[in-house]
């Protein structure tokens, strides 16, 4: 009888992570533990750069989401010198920004979530990819989504400098003005863009939400924690993923907290458990209780789900009325159920394709005041972006030469560590039963792990690509099993 | 675009021994690119490849892998070895892995190329940060440019 179950490699994840499930001695779920490999001498390696090389240096640390270390990493090299960027610049840093989030976005939801759903878990798993999703969805469509995923590259490239190695971003702006020539490029790419997320919720409405059995397991048992959230609004509680405050908020929604993201070290502690590499950020407001719910619980999460239920709503319409249509089918906010993290990812693609529309259109986009020249002597600084994944801090100390003393990062998926346990170990809990084991049961506890859309190689700046991964399920006879896919 | 041979180097450049299809790929340009071939760099594997090798009749990568040989050991592999060896980013977990990649970009009407092969270097170290290679992986890189040139028939 299958005791152990191992999900070996957990696929379809940026880097990789080990799921360990330990069962009683009935077979069924007692613990599950997810481990990550370290990465070694991050801060070694920061120190004694030049401020503004981190901005060209922290994108390297995962191929995934260079954009918004580069963004985090010019917003920190701001802070420690001082300097206010030219209102040219933040456009432009947000249209580049956006376009990544599109980027980033979309190629999750179609390469690594919707095959979870379409063609589904019980599908074979060959055809539980992309290519089984295009079967469903259709060749035109699969046309678009690469498309538009070159459209969203492409404006990155034309306002950084490198579609994947972003390099414009700098302490006081951007080295770099949009040319009309590139403005006018940008412009039908955004139409473009704003049509196609329209689609993609059409598509999602379609396939995934008119489906009883998917929408049973959205909107079920269990892929459901009440935790707090936490994520970035503007100055009117909406949505923004290059600046605003952090916003907290508790199980029912209450405010817990808004805050300046260079306070951040006042609200967020960092628990280290003996198993994990990757410690467990936590509200210090409310204090460690261990890996579960509630209002007592000072587990948090981060990512589309918590920023959309932090938030008072979308800046853009089409977003907002997306927005509106979620919460009204969950009849509730905050949405606590996990899997919700896909749908609000497609409402967040639609708002950043709207912002891209509108940024490429604004008159100021274009202009060539884009970059004040820091004066102040370089001292401390904390910058803070949306990821896609989450809430990104970078803080930075330099010396009196503006070069690197010290280097601080909390990642998105680090906030997230504490609840993708708890989300494993609910849908190990459920799905695993008397020792029995399908391999449709098994995705379905990597569903509850990429909802997160994880990235490990940031968290602990683990290595991306694939490794050899083990899950290890533990008999209580000590006997010791693991799985290959 | 489209001709004869691409050649892509992958990996992380800041990751030690990650990087060195990266490194194999810059000394090529600096040798000089084989006849008829043309020079790329990426991260990892995934959609965004798609365009990119569109149009070529060969497919030549170069990446990290861990396949528990001696550090520095020169690998080459087809696409029907991916499934035992798992080159770093070729067969990327990231978003589609190779084989996926092409396979969805012949679905959708794409030229992909006919023929694929990966020079694969073992690995040291993947886990620390640094810009260079360990010593053992630095000295293979001359002969993982060796045997690419052998591969385009130089």
């Amino acid at each position: 009888m299958a005791q152990r179950i191992v999900i070996d490699p957990v696929t379809r994840l940026e880097g990789h992570g080990k799921i360990d499930i330990l069962l009683d001695d009935a077979g069924n779920v007692a613990q599950a533990f997810l481990q990550v490999v370290e990465l070694r001498g991050f801060e070694k390696f920061c120190e004694g750069r030049p401020i503004e090389e981190l901005c060209r240096i922290t994108p390297k640390i995962c191929g995934v989401c260079p954009g918004a270390h580069h963004m985090a990493s010019a917003k920190a090299a701001d802070a420690v010198y001082g300097v206010t960027i030219p209102p040219a610049a933040r456009k432009l840093r947000e249209l580049f920004y956006n376009a990544h989030i599109a980027h980033s976005h979309l190629l999750h939801f179609f390469a690594l979530a919707a095959p979870d759903f379409v063609p589904g878990a019980d599908a074979e798993p060959a055809k539980r990819n992309v290519l089984g999703l295009i079967d469903a969805v259709g060749k035109d469509f699969g046309v678009q989504v690469l498309r538009h995923r070159g459209y969203a590259q492409k404006i990155q490239g034309l306002i950084a400098g490198h579609p994947i190695h972003p390099v414009a971003a700098l302490p006081g702006g951007m080295s770099l003005a949009l040319s009309e020539e590139a403005r006018a490029e940008i412009e039908p790419m955004g139409d473009s863009l704003v049509a196609f997320a329209r689609r993609c919720l059409e598509v999602f409405d379609e396939l995934i939400l008119s489906q009883p059995e998917h929408r049973e397991l959205i909107a079920g048992d269990i892929y459901h924690h009440e935790t707090y959230y936490a994520g970035l609004v503007d100055p009117d509680g909406k949505v923004n993923f290059y600046d605003g405050q952090v916003r907290v908020v508790d199980p029912e929604g209450g405010e817990l907290a808004l805050y300046d993201p260079a306070d951040y070290l006042d609200h967020i502690a960092e628990r280290v458990e003996e198993w994990s590499y990757l410690k467990f950020p936590y509200l210090k407001q409310v204090g460690w209780r261990g890996l579960v719910d509630g209002p007592e619980s000072g587990v948090y999460r981060v990512n589309a789900l918590a920023r959309l239920n932090v938030a008072a709503g979308m800046a853009s319409p089409l977003a907002q009325a997306a927005y509106e249509n979620m919460y009204d089918f969950f009849g509730r906010k905050p949405v606590h159920h996990t899997l919700a993290f896909h749908w609000a990812r497609l409402i967040e693609l639609m708002f950043a394709c709207e912002e891209v529309q509108r940024l490429a259109r604004d008159p100021e986009i274009t202009s060539r005041d884009v970059r004040t020249v820091p004066s102040e002597k370089p001292g401390e600084g904390v910058g803070v972006v949306e990821a896609a994944r989450g809430t990104l801090f970078h803080h930075y100390q330099s010396d009196s030469k503006g070069l690197a003393r010290s280097v601080n990062l909390i990642v998105a998926t680090a906030q997230n560590n504490a609840a993708m346990n708890m989300s494993v170990k609910k849908a190990a809990q459920a799905l695993i039963k008397n020792g029995k084991v399908g391999d449709g049961i098994l995705d379905r506890v990597e569903m509850a792990f990429r909802a997160y859309d994880p990235c490990l190689a940031c968290a602990t700046h683990t290595l991306p690509g694939r490794m050899p991964l083990k899950v290890c399920i533990h008999f209580r006879d000590g006997e010791v099993r693991t799985f290959t896919r | 675009m489209g001709g004869q041979t691409l050649i892509m180097g992958l990996g992380n450049p800041v990751l030690t021994d990650d990087g060195v299809g990266i490194h194999v790929v810059e000394r090529l340009r600096c040798e000089g690119a084989p006849e008829g071939a043309r020079l790329e760099l990426a991260g990892t594997c995934g959609l965004g490849l798609l365009e990119i090798v569109a149009g070529y009749e060969r497919l030549v990568l170069v990446d990290a892998i861990d396949a528990g040989r001696r550090p520095g050991t020169v690998l080459t592999l087809g696409l029907e070895e991916l499934d035992t060896l798992s080159p770093a980013h070729a067969a990327s977990s990231h978003e589609v892995d190779l084989p996926t990649a092409l396979e969805l970009g012949r679905k959708l009407g794409l030229p992909m190329p006919g023929e694929v092969r990966i020079v694969a270097i073992q690995i040291a170290d993947v886990s620390t940060f640094s810009e260079t290679c360990t010593q053992a992986v630095r000295d293979a890189i001359a002969e993982a440019c060796e045997v690419v040139r052998r591969i385009c028939g130089v």
